[in-house]
């Protein structure tokens, strides 16, 4: 069957490049006919040829069901109704403009944050059958020290029971281990930080990623402990930093401290197994205590870290194979259990715990968690300027319509169906959106470009691209076409449905019809006021927001800082060694022209980074169950005045607190006023831990809250200690106050250090308002694209409000005419039209606010300093949208104002 | 049916299509001849019948058809229905 339909199609095909001549033979062939009866027929000529016709047949409507026959029928006109339509929309050059202009704004705003969410959300992993890959989780006591991102510590495991898992199990085709880590990386002529991923030997192999150069890592690249001296690079850092030169292999790269040799690089398109995390080198998980100097991790199961994720044989199931994994797991915690020396009842919760399997083909979904929310608003907000498009271009397309009733009346009574003149009309309004469609991929680009530039690398996704593929540019495709029968279809369903009588008898006779057209573009109007106010408000709240973020009162004179970071015990210095370098670096560096003062830290400010632990102090008597627990960070000299921290009392950490010296520490107002709250504070002794510890570490001064982590939240307590006296001190942040602009100072920061170390990467270089800027970002995001979206919804509001308002005018000119006849006023008539718009604007503020105020509650969690239902914030948007209407509204309604009598009495 | 069975004995053009017919069912079955080119140029679209122009007898341009073997297959398949058919309403008959 198929294969016939195909021959058909080919001879058609055939027949469609030959036109003219399928039309001749079939002219021949029918003549032939009708000569070859005349020529066999006795009588004479002419009734011969009559009576052959008479027997023939309707001649004509043979040919035209041959014709048919060899043609496509549904592409010609389907041509046809191109070309028509092309013709018009160049005729109405400005309304096209217009129409193609608003599309593409919505269709390209909705395509550039669908780009971001198949990125994020959508995109499988690319590697080899994705859905296969599951990923571990284990909730339950965990008992010893654990390290764990967003995706919680149920997710980390220790190495031993990896080792384990692996040999073990039975439901696995391959389970790989990967652990995150920061290099310092120096090669020929170049040292830097990278992005490092300590994988398991099966690492490639599990995920099915093959090499673009050399080999990947087998079972023998996971020996034992420091002994796998190897490294993979990424191919997007091969290419990035080597320039794709592959003289690299076995060449030897040294990564924190470690000489490695490169022996591949992976797979072009491998990113990983979590979105947003991109890594530039791959090591051997067996060198963990090399690459993370102070913390072996490898030897013992009271260290839980590693991620782990397995692919499951094929064919089985994931809950299959989660409780055919449970006796492995069982078995495995039976063995660990004496190692732990537990109590009976804890040693029972520990046997409990389940292993569970979760879906693995999207990667590790910590980005996804994180920014999932932020990316719905995105493509709701998006969403909503697309429609409110639609909505001005229906109504559009309605007055277009309208004035084209003549010319669709006269097609329907010369006897064209309604489904085909339908069919012309949305020709028409797709065309109208594959050119938004054409017009607006080239706006998604550029504004995808705009978003992924402005995505700092701390935001934790690395690796988004701008760039347009098939998917995006199918979702592109699908949402024109969406739109062009979404704000096509009404306006073409209303305009055919016409009597054809009535428009060809001329004018006014019609009022019915375009009273109801009226009506029907009031109502689109109040839905676009509504979609816009709500978009409005969003933006308003969202701005907000930002302003008070940026305004929020951090404990820190954030102006005119400037920062970086070193990390020497990346590089094999010790710790003594990195506090004798900090103190050089301090005294060059505070030579330079235009510093003030510096003083570093060992944690950075405002980088998501914070530890604690819990505290004894001497002479304070705890309740049971109080909480202890303190931040703490360790700082040099000057800290405080560096960073612009109020001394309240004592003094600040000076060079005599050094290591040998006496223990000091400088606490912050909140934990001063929460353990003593006698102001008795300095002089006071404590020290970390609790139980049987002996507090030796003294309270020499009480400095003012400053926020930490983030601009969000509470200060928290907090003890500073002189990072001087630091045991294991491996990275330090400097801080440069300067009295000119900060920035100009980086190229002499990078010299200093190089003077010192050229080997030793600076990183984190930048003002420290970047910084802080950075932790806002999303809010910025968000605050900045609903302001351009709310921005443009008001605009699409106005336009749209002004076309409805001038049909209206010109419709009622007669009416207005003969009221200023009888003595209107220009201000009545005025109000006559502005009424109009403010009925229209009103009902729609009220039917948006009612959404506002439900939409409000969703995006509460993503506000900060202002609650969703702010008065002042949605008065505001609603006094703006007002004010825009007005201002449309009002350019109709003077016109009105202006009719002439008598002309308008002559009208029509 | 009827086209196919007429083209069985060589290839015709149109004309002769439809006075075999005729002329074979002794005029019972007639029909408007124009209709018969539409069912033609279906057939060659569906690939039963194959199309050639040629001279006619008496000199002129003239479309010839001719059973292609697809059409053979189908002309043999639709006379055993047609037999079958036709018998059985013949025993229905019968039995009245």
């Amino acid at each position: 069957m198929a294969l016939e339909w195909l021959k058909a199609v080919r001879l058609k095909l055939k027949a469609l490049m030959n036109r003219k001549r399928l039309d001749r033979d079939l002219d021949d062939e029918l003549a032939f006919h009708l000569a070859m009866r005349e020529s066999m027929s006795q009588v004479d000529a002419k009734d011969a040829c009559f009576a052959a016709r008479r027997q023939f047949g309707n001649a004509a409507r043979f040919k035209e069901t041959c014709r048919e026959l060899w043609t496509f029928i549904w592409l010609e006109s389907l041509l046809q109704d191109v070309r028509y339509g092309v013709r018009l929309l160049r005729k109405n050059l400005g309304f096209t403009i217009v129409a193609v202009l608003m599309l593409a704004l919505g269709i390209g705003a909705n395509t550039a944050i669908f780009s971001l969410t198949y990125q994020v959300l959508l995109r499988h992993l690319p590697v080899q059958h994705p859905e296969e890959l599951v990923i571990l989780r284990s909730p339950g006591p965990q008992l010893g020290h654990t390290s764990s991102d967003g995706a919680g510590s149920a997710s980390s495991f220790s190495y031993p029971m990896y080792r384990e898992l692996r040999d073990r199990n039975s439901v696995f085709s391959g389970l790989l281990a990967r652990y995150p880590v920061s290099l310092s990386v120096a090669g020929q002529g170049f040292s830097e930080r990278a992005a490092g991923e300590l994988v398991s030997g099966n690492y490639f192999e599990t995920l099915g990623v093959r090499p673009a150069l050399g080999r990947i890592f087998t079972a023998q690249d996971e020996t034992s402990p420091g002994a796998d001296t190897v490294a993979l690079l990424s191919y997007g850092y091969w290419t990035r930093r080597f320039a794709s030169d592959s003289n690299i292999l076995n060449k030897q790269l040294t990564v924190n401290g470690v000489a490695l040799t490169v022996v591949g690089v992976a797979q072009d398109g491998f990113i990983g197994v979590q979105i947003g995390q991109i890594p530039d080198i791959f090591i051997p998980i067996t060198m963990k205590a090399q690459m993370t100097p102070g913390w072996n991790g490898l030897d013992t199961p009271r260290d839980y870290w590693i991620a782990l994720l397995g692919r499951l044989k094929p064919a089985l199931a994931r809950d299959q194979a989660e409780t055919a994994l449970q006796a492995t797991y069982y078995a495995v915690l039976q063995d660990e259990l004496p190692i732990f020396k537990l109590r009976k009842k804890t040693s029972e919760l520990f046997l409990q715990k389940k292993i569970f399997l979760d879906p693995g083909s999207h990667g590790r979904p910590i980005l996804q968690a994180e920014i999932k929310q932020l990316l719905i608003f995105l493509v709701a907000m998006v969403g909503l300027v697309l429609m409110i498009a639609c909505a001005n271009l229906a109504s559009l397309l309605i007055a277009k319509g309208e004035a084209r009733q003549q010319e669709i009346a006269v097609r329907l009574s010369l006897g064209a169906g309604r489904g085909r003149l339908l069919r012309l009309l949305l020709t028409e309004s797709l065309l109208l959106a594959m050119g938004g469609g054409l017009a607006g991929t080239a706006v998604a680009a550029i504004t995808l470009r705009t978003i992924v530039g402005a995505i700092p690398q701390s935001f934790g996704a690395n690796g988004l691209e701008a760039r347009l593929d098939y998917s995006v540019l199918l979702f592109a495709a699908a949402v024109s076409l969406l739109t062009g029968v979404l704000f096509g279809l009404m306006p073409a369903l209303r305009v055919t449905r016409i009597a054809p009588e009535g428009p060809l008898k001329g004018h006014g006779s019609n009022l019915a019809g375009s009273v109801a057209n009226v009506r029907l573009r009031k109502w689109l109007m109040v839905f676009q006021v509504a979609m816009t106010v709500v978009l409005l408000a969003g933006a308003g709240l969202f701005t907000t927001s930002l302003i008070h973020l940026q305004r929020e009162d951090l404990g820190i004179r954030t102006g005119h800082v400037i920062q970086f970071s070193i990390a020497p015990g990346m590089s094999r210095y010790s710790p003594a060694q990195t506090i004798a370098l900090a103190g050089r670096l301090k005294e060059s560096l505070a030579a330079l022209p235009g510093v003030k003062s510096v003083s570093a830290a060992e944690i950075p400010v405002f980088t998501n980074h914070d530890v604690g632990a819990n505290i004894t102090i001497a002479g304070y008597v705890s309740q049971e169950h109080e909480d202890m627990n303190v931040n703490q960070n360790w700082v040099g000299p000057d800290y405080f005045s560096t960073m612009g921290i109020g001394l309240l009392r004592g003094r600040e950490f000076v060079n005599a607190d050094a290591s040998g010296a006496p223990k000091v520490a400088v606490i912050n107002q909140s934990m001063a006023k929460r353990f003593f709250p006698a102001g008795d504070a300095i002089g006071r002794v404590f020290t970390f831990g609790a139980g049987d510890v002996h507090p030796d570490i003294e309270i020499v001064g009480v400095v003012a809250d400053s926020k930490h982590t983030h601009v969000r939240g509470q200060p928290q307590l907090f003890v500073y200690l002189p990072f001087a006296q630091h045991e294991t001190l491996s990275e330090i942040t400097f801080y440069l106050r300067t009295g000119q602009e900060p920035a100009a100072l980086t190229p002499q920061i990078t010299k200093t250090v190089a003077g010192y170390d050229a080997a030793l990467p600076v990183y984190h270089l930048k003002l420290l308002l970047q910084q802080i800027g950075e932790t806002v970002f999303s809010d910025q995001l968000l605050a900045s694209l609903s302001a351009c979206l709310g921005a443009l919804a008001a605009f699409l509001a106005a336009i749209g409000l002004y076309g409805v308002m001038a049909y209206v005018v010109a419709r009622r000119t007669r009416e207005i005419g003969i009221r200023i006849a009888l003595g209107a006023t220009r201000g009545n008539i005025s109000w006559l039209i502005l009424r109009e718009v403010t009925q229209m604007v009103v009902i729609g503020l009220a039917l948006g606010l009612a959404v506002s105020f439900f939409t409000g509650r969703l995006i509460q969690s993503l506000l900060f300093g202002v609650t969703a239902n702010n008065p002042a914030v949605l008065a505001l948007a609603a006094g703006l949208l007002l004010a825009v209407a007005l201002l449309a509204g009002g350019l109709p309604a003077r016109k009105a104002a202006a009719v002439d009598p008598m002309i308008a009495l002559r009208y029509e | 049916m009827l086209v196919l069975k007429a083209l069985s004995c060589g290839p015709k053009h149109g004309y002769a299509v439809a006075e075999w017919i005729q002329q074979t069912s002794d005029e019972v079955l007639r029909v408007e001849e124009g209709a018969l080119y539409p069912a033609l140029h279906r057939l060659e679209l569906r690939g039963l019948l194959a199309a050639e122009w040629g001279v006619s007898d008496n000199n002129r341009r003239a479309k010839y058809y001719s059973l292609t073997s697809a059409g053979r297959k189908h002309l043999a398949a639709e006379n055993q229905t047609w037999d079958r058919l036709t018998a059985a309403i013949a025993r229905v008959m019968q039995t009245a």
